[in-house]
């Protein structure tokens, strides 16, 4: 029970930090998505079942606070909770390297997926230039604090 | 094999809910999550927006604590009347130029403050008080007063009992009907997701300098004529283009410093 108080206010966090940044720190008007680095982090660290569970909570969150059709964050955090879970144990969690790549990688799968599903209820969002780099850079640099408070707090801990 | 059936599981909820998008039973949890959580939300801002005001007051006692007592104690006071004297000028001003602006229009206007912008990078809305119950419908026009004009903000994109959330016009999602004050000239108004706007559909042969002033049109049902868009920046070279002429405004409206907003009723 007490993980999951832990995980809701997590997420709650999360997307107050998020909305936050929006409206203090952003970078041309683009924020880090502080979601999902943490769907990105317990994916990568506790396996599939756990990341593809937490993502859609999280993106489910995120789906009500948003314009974006109900489901799509979802659905997307889903879907990397599940991949990330794939490299659960198979590289070096502690590594900066790893993280800053997975990250990157992340980004991107967040990204296209978001694209796939716009395209497909026909809503006319591009894919700028600010959202292929400033984003993931952004997303990158805020990873760096984020993966290391989360990792502070373990859930094994709690 | 458990993960990846509990992932077709969850995927199927997440398409559902897509398909589902915006029936009532979905609306109704939305409304439930906005209703608990609006509240905190606002808290949260407020608290930052203390914080803020903070930093001056502490900056200045160190400044005054330099002093004697005796001064300390009357410069204290005084740029306590000196900072509320301001505040109530500034506020006064605000308000007789609202109040001027808001005696020309002629439309009964709601006022609304902003609790939260979007958390997504893919749209630009904002969140705002009042909902249903105070008499927002969708696709109201949004405004805001900037000085002496009258100027667009966006419009309601999503009404619920207590709040609502406004599409704001730098997003891509957004239309509006324009033309240039100086020539008259119509053209429309896109969002670019920045904080830069496109006039577009611009005949070639219609004269556009940079400068111009950018309005509604006031053609379709939500936007009315005369409220001021933007100002052009920069016009894009039209060998370039293979018909229409495009410019970038700069919107009047500050939408990231907003802290309250107009709504008109139809």
């Amino acid at each position: 029970m007490q993980k999951f108080i832990y995980l809701f206010i997590v997420i709650v966090c999360g997307l107050i930090l998020q909305i936050l940044l929006k409206q203090y720190l952003s970078i041309f008007e683009f924020c880090p998505e502080i979601l999902l680095l943490t769907v990105i982090y317990y994916g990568f660290k506790y396996g599939c079942l756990f990341g593809e569970i937490y993502g859609f909570f999280a993106g489910l969150f995120l789906d009500i606070f948003s314009v974006a059709p109900f489901g799509s964050n979802s659905l997307c955090f889903t879907i990397i909770g599940y991949i990330f879970g794939h490299l659960h144990k198979k590289l070096d969690e502690t590594n900066i390297f790893v993280q800053i790549i997975l990250v990157l990688i992340g980004s991107y799968i967040y990204l296209l997926l978001m694209f796939f599903i716009f395209s497909l209820l026909s809503i006319h969002k591009f894919i700028s230039i600010s959202n292929i780099v400033i984003v993931p850079f952004y997303n990158i640099i805020v990873s760096l604090i984020v993966f290391r408070i989360l990792e502070e707090i373990k859930l094994t801990k709690i | 094999m458990k993960p990846t059936f509990i992932l077709l599981l969850l995927l199927f909820i997440n398409v559902l809910f897509i398909s589902l998008n915006l029936t009532r039973k979905v609306n109704s949890f939305k409304y439930l999550v906005y209703y608990v959580f609006s509240p905190f939300n606002d808290k949260i801002f407020n608290f930052i927006n203390q914080t803020k005001e903070l930093d001056n007051r502490v900056v200045s006692l160190i400044r005054v604590d330099k002093e004697n007592k005796k001064l300390k104690q009357q410069i204290n006071e005084l740029l306590f009347f000196k900072n509320r004297y301001e505040q109530l000028l500034r506020e006064s001003k605000y308000l007789y130029n609202t109040l001027k602006l808001y005696q020309e229009i002629n439309f009964e206007i709601i006022s609304a403050r902003i609790i939260s912008q979007d958390p997504s990078n893919w749209f630009r809305t904002i969140m705002i008080d009042k909902g249903k119950k105070d008499g927002i419908i969708q696709d109201m026009c949004v405004i805001s007063f900037i000085s002496d004009k009258v100027v667009l903000v966006g419009r309601v994109c999503e009404v619920n009992q207590n709040s609502s959330k406004v599409i704001l016009i730098t997003d891509k999602l957004s239309f509006v009907p324009a033309e240039i004050l100086s020539s008259r000239y119509e053209g429309l108004i896109t969002g670019s997701d920045s904080s830069y706007l496109i006039l577009d559909y611009i005949l070639p042969d219609i004269s556009l300098k940079i400068g111009d002033e950018i309005i509604t049109s006031g053609i379709g049902e939500i936007y009315p004529s005369g409220i001021y868009i933007g100002i052009v920046k920069e016009i894009e070279d039209t060998k370039k283009t293979t018909y229409f002429k495009h410019a970038i405004v700069e919107p009047y409206a500050k939408l990231n410093f907003l802290k309250e907003v107009f709504l008109l009723k139809k």
